[in-house]
């Protein structure tokens, strides 16, 4: 164990820390953030939202309840049990079986838990089937036969065996004694103020409905995503440019149309790699296709906003937008390839090339990270065309 | 890369970036073995930074700007983990995803090694006592008197717990493979 240990670093910078890059964007944020003191949180405001309604309407529930029970008043309010038998235990008893009834109701395979055919609680997908968590755990002993496997963890528009909204990529289980109705896969509990790992059952819910591939316009992390909504992309504005038929050199790993009309591609090419020290930048491009009359905010052309940090006589700081010296790109060489007009520019602001593509009826605009000086960019924009 | 020195940066604001340059990365990769959700880990980074840029004053260069930034960020975990919102927090990271699409996990599986996944995951999965031994010595490489320093757990308890995370780690490993 210890060896493999000694490489824990790479291997956790290569698979789970992946994620945990800081690129020049989120280095503005957390700039912006430090100098007005104030973080701009993410955080989930819905579960404690839930919590608050749930505990909320017990409480109703329960005061409605004893107001009816003291007062000797029958219940026939819908939804509401019948409180008519005397005696606390029997009553109590009554509001158990209420609440597993409830319980069992919701457990049903009736799809009344699915939001446009997607499910909306936690799950794993086998075998076309969407396996509900439940609040049961179990230990390791009570592992039956392996089931499948958790490939990904997120949530798709698209769901395929081994997807899970709640657990990381693993084995899951069928369990011992039980039906193949359940299933566990290894997650994380909370439990006396602590972060456990632990088995987590699972129970066959919904079947998983064929989803409606027309309205995936942003995609990221799955190719065949990515494929529908370029498509989709496309129909909708018509001409869609993009790298075409070189996937081993350009392969493109997100597709955007979330500020529509303006499109939004990134690419992924390996040959502009680039080692600063130990860190491996990876190469990449980012593309902005937009219509000649759109105003493109985050153009390199625009001059960026950048703040300062101001002491105000309180002693408190107030940020100041920064008086930046910056130039616009300067034109650096033009060319024609495909039918575009091809300019490239010096960024001295980022040390950097971009590249403006102009067409009768769009601009294009590529930036990069990586190494891509300008005769590698020519060689990877031949193949830069419009979408078949 | 060489560590970031008071005396070559004209302002505090200039400071300020060259920190978030050198060590922001590594910061928000520590936050996120502890808080196991990027979406916290991003505002743990903004929060050290945040720390950081009102005490970059009382800094008295008695450790180096890493390890004073790391014990702030070690600090805001925990601080963290006893707030109100940690219970609520496992999930986000999954709805984040929903709404974005951002998934690696495919990624990852494709192209890194299994067994680098599979090694990391059970890291990830040990109890946060063990695992923030485990992150320490083993992936930030720091000495034991370094994370007393740090954490201000005893030398021994440390050992102890690295032992105890080791054998659990096996146990994990031997179930897997």
């Amino acid at each position: 164990m210890d060896d493999k240990l000694k490489n824990l670093r790479e291997s956790m910078n290569n698979t789970v820390l992946k994620r945990g890059t800081i690129d020049d964007f989120e280095k503005r944020k957390i700039l912006n953030a430090a100098f007005s003191g104030e973080v701009q949180q993410k955080r989930n405001y819905f579960p404690p939202l839930l919590t608050t309604i749930v505990v909320t309407v017990f409480f109703l529930t329960i005061g409605s309840f004893g107001f009816h029970h003291i007062f000797g008043l029958k219940q026939n309010s819908a939804g509401i049990p019948k409180l008519q038998k005397s005696g606390l235990e029997n009553e109590t008893k009554e509001q158990v079986s209420m609440v597993t009834k409830n319980t069992e109701d919701n457990d049903k395979n009736t799809g009344e838990n699915l939001e446009d055919g997607q499910a909306n609680y936690p799950y794993i997908v086998l075998n076309d089937f969407y396996y509900k968590k439940t609040n049961e755990e179990i230990t390791s002993d009570q592992l039956g036969e392996q089931a499948g496997e958790v490939k990904r963890i997120g949530d798709w528009a698209i769901k395929k065996s081994g997807d899970s909204n709640e657990i990381s990529p693993g084995p899951i289980f069928f369990i011992k004694g039980r039906t193949n109705d359940y299933i566990a896969g290894k997650g994380v509990v909370f439990k006396d103020g602590k972060n456990i790992a632990a088995y987590l059952v699972f129970k066959k819910a919904d079947q998983v409905k064929e989803s409606n591939t027309d309205n995936i316009l942003s995609a990221k992390g799955d190719t065949e995503e990515i494929k529908i909504a370029f498509q989709n992309i496309k129909k909708k504005v018509g001409t869609l440019f993009g790298f075409m038929n070189i996937d081993s050199r350009a392969s493109l790993q997100l597709v955007s149309y979330s500020n529509g009309p303006i499109v939004q591609l990134y690419y992924s090419a390996p040959e502009g790699d680039k080692k600063n020290g130990n860190e491996l930048i990876q190469g990449e491009l980012f593309i902005y296709q937009y219509n000649k009359d759109i105003q493109l905010k985050d153009s390199r052309f625009n001059k960026p906003v950048e703040y300062d940090v101001v002491k105000g006589v309180n002693g408190k700081f107030t940020t100041k937008k920064r008086d930046i010296v910056w130039k616009k790109p300067v034109l650096a060489e033009s060319f024609s390839l495909n039918g575009i007009s091809w300019e490239v520019f010096e960024d001295a602001y980022y040390n950097d090339l971009v590249f403006k593509g102009q067409t009768e009826k769009y601009n294009i605009e590529i930036t990069t990270q990586g190494n891509f000086p300008i005769e590698r960019m020519k060689d990877l924009l031949k193949f830069y065309k419009v979408a078949e | 890369m060489n560590p970031v020195r008071l005396e070559d940066c004209h302002t505090k604001e200039e400071l300020l970036e060259q920190l978030i340059t050198q060590y922001g990365q590594d910061i928000k990769r520590l936050a996120y073995t502890y808080v196991k959700n990027w979406s916290t880990a991003e505002d743990i980074t903004q929060e050290v930074f945040i720390s950081c840029y009102k005490k970059i004053d009382d800094f008295r260069g008695e450790s180096t700007y890493k390890t004073w930034l790391y014990k702030i960020a070690i600090n805001k975990c925990k601080d963290f983990y006893k707030s109100r919102w940690y219970r609520f927090v496992i999930p986000v990271d999954n709805v984040i995803e929903k709404f974005t699409g951002r998934n690696s996990s495919l990624e990852e599986q494709l192209i890194s090694k299994e067994k680098d996944y599979l090694l990391s995951q059970h890291v990830l999965s040990l109890p946060r006592k063990y695992r923030e031994m485990i992150i320490l010595y083993y992936y930030e490489e720091l000495k034991i008197w370094e994370i007393e320093e740090l954490t201000g757990i005893k030398q021994k308890t440390i050992k102890t717990r690295l032992r105890r995370a080791k054998q659990q780690l096996s146990k994990d490993w031997g179930r897997t493979i």
